[in-house]
């Protein structure tokens, strides 16, 4: 939250307003150049059609006279404008985590305590809790996977035997009904424990742990409720034959539980371990749950390396050289549990060969090579999967503003989510019902044959990929000797569920993408791999499984827009490096083609939360934009010795939830703003008022204990609100001093600093405020992380972001 | 290296020379050849049946015989103690060339006989057939003659009485299929079906039990191509019309639902809010000049491009 006042400025105002101030400023409201008379917005950017998103224009007539009119303009209140949720938003809800260290005195005094010996214990705890979030990460995947499989098989069981008795005496829309039945109960309470338990366990949670660790506070988002309601909803809602996968929430669940394994008690259950408490601060908390997001992908895929490359390349902004190898082993732990987990689960104790909750399959017979002029067909087929992921991603955009807009209610969501899983059963349906592709049953081949209209001893190829889980159907199309799908099959399969998966993606209930990007990409890609085998008059190197396996890894690359991480993950859960570089021109084409059209979809997403996310890079054309632009002014400071009235007064203004306090020294010269000494955050500051350290009572009482590191650790992450403290009258007239608690030394930039070189501390450092400050210290503005998410680039250069009550 | 190859096959000569193997003479003895004899035999006739039983696929029932002789000679060469001259016989036999041509034929044999499944249609430990495959396989010859009956009495085909169930079989493949012509089988269907029904409920039942073999898989592979492509006794009875109700129901929901939403629901508005921006304060006016010039920039270069 920026610390800063509400203040009018120039873009948005009412008309109202306007038309005072046009009666401020007379001479202004005439007729300009070009005849428009809108108001002092044409005067600063009547050049521009979109005078807000240039700010760089309007500012060439600032000038004292102005400067005055703002401040003037500021007391009358202005009412709120109201627009349609869009992605040119950026939220008030959403605050920025604590990375930076604060260094006060009592830190120092800690470090000092601590000797060498407790350091190596702090660094022998770190290696024990990643071992911890592996081994639990490794348990939860290994439980979704035991819970959808009975569940889901206990569906297909029923309807199977329902359809089976049905096909002979007619009455399968009963059948019909049945299956959409079923799939609607289990959505339902899926959908009901997400909407009404815990909104954020929605969806896949990356976007949301890629908020978290580049340094936003999504609030809720590494809670236990949360874990629960995600690992419940994620069983239902796959169990519930959605269009879906359990693959993603595993790095939200991974991240949770290394966000609740690090902080060694659970507030929710209000239950403290006492251990582990050196790592109650945001920076630790961010090392520990990229090592969950890595964990999570381990035990999904059974891919270690390839997680450790995913929380590089997706979630961690800041990167630890040393992490690294602590992240691996998380990894490692996490897919060696589920793997052994599972291996007496299948009744094979001590068979290693489960690593991952998806399997691929081998992918190691004698002709999965490939040949130099394949190459060629490869790009083509990165090319599709980028474009068809563009599509996918543009069409999700466009629904979930519709969401975000119209379906906002709860039991809205919860309907919508129950609909999407009847219509999926009915789509299923219809499409098997009419399919004419009968293939023999081989032995062990699908759990599920369907034989419906089949000759006995055949079953329907349709239901072979329809009426099973989504990860069976992606093996049976990696895997199944050819000529087991039709092309018609094929095609119109992956039609109605891009559509489908295009639709679930969104939705009210936790769940994935990665699985049905994969489904779709493997269809298109066996057509593709079966097309070229008519072609080519059935040359051997065109095997259809090796075709689905890149249009699986095209599709997805065409949707989730990663490159590295996701080359590893395919290579490793296929356990195939011969495909390696094939899968790596895929998945780079499918990047840069669909990179023209329109971004990743969890940008997307993360856009569309109105999230004040920092990319990589600031804006390219932004430089000419300086900080005394940027930043908020005029900053709320507290002075070094403080009354402790003021101060309440400031923390419970509620039309500016500041998080952080400049300090000022105290002087008497009044004329002059004074200069910056430290900088205080609200959390502190709330301690110290439940904890009364007032200059007064240090007096009365020298045997007071004094406040340590230990008090701020104990009350984070949740501190309490200031109206939980009472504070009476008499001591509204204590003071307070900072000087042991503030960090004495924040990080401060001259006014003229460019906005990529403050973006560059941002980023590098994991800021939350920035204090501007004049030649003689003294503080003339404060730039948060708001300030610089507001711009971006957007199709017509540098755009500004609106703020907005969310 | 070079000059130390010598040394090494020197070093080496010896052992190779006290080998068992290097002393024999290159003619067998009699006894030994005798033995080669015999598997030669075994596993001729072994082949034989394999390949007279492919099909009508009898494998199981037809050559256990030969597959239990043949392993109980090989079994008998095999497990001769080593120093015995009949040791020296198996190790010259099996494994004293490079194509180890007797043992590429056992193996052949062993894993043709597991991919059959053949033991599960008999007593563990090398016992008698099971009762459940004689049963299965009864109603499988009630089966085709009833089969047969029927075709008799809408075709005029020769019956004879005592054929083979297997030339039973061929019989009936070869009047259904010469007789191309579409035929009404109906009263076949109605006449046998209660006896193609157990015989499906028997082996879904064998094959939870895990006793089928190849044998019984191929007869109700045959069955059922016969029941349902050649007979076409499988009418499904496709009720369409309600189908496509009940689909059309549940497609036209999300329609009402999105455009009731739509239509109804408040659109979510969302209260912007003014960013206060900095500015330069009167501490700053000094700075003033340059940052005008640097927007005018900004500003020219705008209205350049546009």
């Amino acid at each position: 939250m920026a610390n800063i006042s509400k203040k009018v400025t120039w873009s948005g105002r009412d008309d109202e307003e306007e038309q005072q101030k046009r009666l401020q400023e007379p001479g202004e409201g005439t007729p300009l150049l070009n005849g428009s008379t809108s108001g002092p917005e044409s005067r600063h950017g009547r050049q521009f059609p979109h005078a807000n998103f240039f700010r760089i224009g309007q500012l060439s007539t600032v000038n004292l006279d102005d400067d005055i009119q703002e401040l003037e303009a500021e007391k009358s209140p202005p009412s709120p404008k109201e627009i349609p949720h869009n992605e040119k938003l950026l939220s008030l809800k959403y605050e920025s985590l604590d990375y930076d260290n604060s260094e006060n005195l009592l830190f120092l005094e800690e470090e000092r305590r601590i000797n060498r010996t407790g350091f190596r214990t702090v660094e022998v705890s770190r290696w024990i809790i990643c071992g911890l979030i592996g081994i639990l990460t490794g348990l939860v995947a290994c439980f979704i996977d035991i819970v959808v499989e009975n569940l889901a098989g206990l569906k297909y069981h029923i309807v199977k035997e329902n359809i089976d008795k049905f096909t002979e005496n007619g009455g399968l829309s009963f059948s019909l009904l049945l299956w959409a039945s079923w799939n609607s109960a289990f959505v339902m309470v899926g959908s009901l424990l997400v909407a009404f338990g815990e909104p954020i366990a929605a969806g896949s949670g990356i976007p949301q742990i890629k908020c978290f660790l580049n340094g936003v506070k999504i609030p809720h988002v590494v809670r236990l409720k949360t874990l629960v309601v995600k690992v419940c909803g994620v069983i239902l809602s796959v169990a519930g034959g959605l269009a879906v996968g359990k693959e993603g929430p595993m790095i939200h669940s991974g991240s949770v539980i290394a966000a609740g394994i690090s902080q060694g008690r659970s507030t929710s259950l209000k239950k403290d371990f006492k251990i582990f408490e050196y790592f109650r601060r945001d920076t630790e908390k961010r090392d520990f749950v990229s090592a969950g997001a890595a964990a999570g992908v381990s035990a999904a895929f059974g891919a270690p390396v390839g997680g450790v490359l995913f929380s590089l390349e997706e979630g961690a902004s800041f990167w630890n050289q040393l992490l690294t190898w602590r992240i691996f082993f998380a990894s490692m732990i996490s897919t060696f549990t589920l793997n052994f987990v599972l291996s007496f689960y299948k009744n094979k104790p001590g068979d290693l060969s489960n690593p991952g909750l998806i399997n691929f399959g081998r992918f190691d017979t004698k002709e999965n090579g490939y040949n130099i002029y394949e190459i060629f067909i490869f790009i083509c087929m990165g090319a599709i999967g980028g474009i068809l992921g563009a599509v996918f991603n543009a069409a999700n955009y466009w629904l979930t503003i519709f969401r975000i807009r119209y379906i906002h209610r709860r039991y809205l969501q919860v309907i919508e989510a129950m609909l999407v899983a009847a219509v999926t059963a009915t789509i299923a349906f219809i499409m098997i019902y009419y399919s004419n592709d009968c293939q023999p049953l081989q032995e062990n081949s699908i759990e599920y044959p369907l034989q419906l209209f089949c000759a006995d001893g055949q079953y329907n190829s349709m239901a072979s990929t329809f009426f099973t889980t989504p990860e069976r159907s992606v093996r049976s199309l990696f895997h199944d000797p050819a000529g087991s799908f039709d092309p018609q099959t094929l095609g119109l399969f992956t039609l109605v569920y891009f559509i489908l998966a295009c639709w679930t993606y969104g939705l009210t209930v936790s769940a994935g993408v990665f699985i049905p990007s994969l489904l779709i990409g493997a269809a298109w890609g066996r057509l593709f791999g079966i097309l070229l085998q008519l072609a080519s008059n059935g040359a051997n190197w065109a095997d259809p499984g090796k075709y689905a396996l890149l249009g699986a890894a095209a599709q997805l690359g065409g949707i989730v827009r990663m490159t590295l991480s996701l080359t590893v993950i395919i290579v490793e859960a296929t356990g195939n490096v011969t495909y390696g570089f094939p899968v790596m021109l895929v998945l780079m084409t499918a990047k840069i083609v669909g990179d023209c059209f329109i971004e990743g979809l969890y940008d997307i997403h993360i856009k569309l939360q109105s999230v004040p996310f920092l990319h990589w890079e600031a804006p390219v054309t932004s430089h000419s934009l300086i900080s005394r632009e940027v930043m908020s002014a005029p900053v709320t400071c507290i002075k070094r010795r403080e009354k402790v009235g003021v101060i309440v007064d400031f923390l419970s203004d509620t039309s500016s939830n500041h998080n952080g306090f400049p300090v000022v020294e105290n002087n008497s010269d009044t004329t002059q703003p004074p200069r910056l000494c430290g900088l205080i955050l609200r959390s502190q500051l709330i301690v110290l008022l439940k904890h009364k350290v007032f200059v007064e009572r240090e007096n009365m009482s020298l045997t007071q204990r004094r406040l340590k590191l230990k008090d701020f650790r104990d009350a984070y992450p949740r501190f309490p609100p200031i109206q939980s403290i009472h504070v009476s009258q008499d001591e509204r007239e204590c003071l307070m001093d900072m000087t042991e608690f503030m960090n004495p030394t924040p990080y401060t930039v001259p006014q003229d600093a460019s906005l990529p070189r403050l973006f560059k501390l941002f980023r590098a450092l994991g800021l939350r405020h920035l204090v501007v400050v004049d030649g003689h210290n003294r503080v003339v503005g404060l730039v948060t992380r708001k300030d610089l998410a507001r711009y971006r680039i957007g199709r017509e250069g540098l755009e500004e972001l609106y703020l907005a009550q969310t | 290296m070079a000059a130390l190859l010598p040394l090494v096959v020197a070093a080496l000569l010896p052992l190779l020379c006290a080998s068992d193997d290097w002393s024999e003479p290159p003619e067998l003895d009699p006894a030994c050849r005798q033995r080669l004899d015999e598997v030669a035999n075994g596993s001729a006739a072994l082949s034989r049946c394999l390949v007279r039983f492919a099909r009508p696929l009898h494998l199981c029932r037809d050559c256990r015989t030969q597959f239990q002789e043949l392993n109980r000679l090989l079994y008998n060469v095999s497990s001769a103690p080593q120093n015995t001259s009949e040791g020296r016989c198996a190790a010259n036999l099996l494994r004293s060339d490079r194509l180890q041509l007797i043992l590429g034929f056992i193996e052949f044999f062993n894993k043709t006989w597991k991919d059959a499944n053949c033991e599960q249609c008999f007593q563990k430990d090398g016992g008698e057939i099971l009762n459940s495959t004689v049963a299965f396989l009864d109603l499988f010859d009630v089966l085709m003659v009833c089969f047969e009956h029927n075709l008799q009495n809408t075709s005029e085909s020769s019956y004879a009485a005592n054929l083979l169930q297997s030339d039973r079989l061929q019989l009936i493949l070869g009047q259904a299929l010469i007789s191309s012509l579409p035929r009404n089988y109906s009263q076949l269907c109605r006449n046998c079906s209660d006896t193609y029904r157990s015989l499906t409920i028997l082996y879904d039942q064998l094959e939870e039990n895990s006793s089928l073999c190849i044998d019984l898989e191929d007869a109700i592979n045959v069955t059922r191509r016969l029941w349902s492509s050649t007979f076409h006794c499988k009418v499904p009875c496709k009720d369409t019309v309600p189908v496509i109700a009940v689909s059309a129901f549940v497609l036209f929901l999300p329609v009402i639902f999105y455009l009731s939403s739509f239509l109804h629901s408040e659109q979510k508005k969302r209260k912007l809010i003014q960013p206060s921006i900095g500015y330069p304060g009167k501490f700053s006016l000094h700075f003033q000049p340059a940052v005008s010039c640097s927007c005018l920039q900004a500003i020219l270069t705008f209205l350049c491009y546009e």
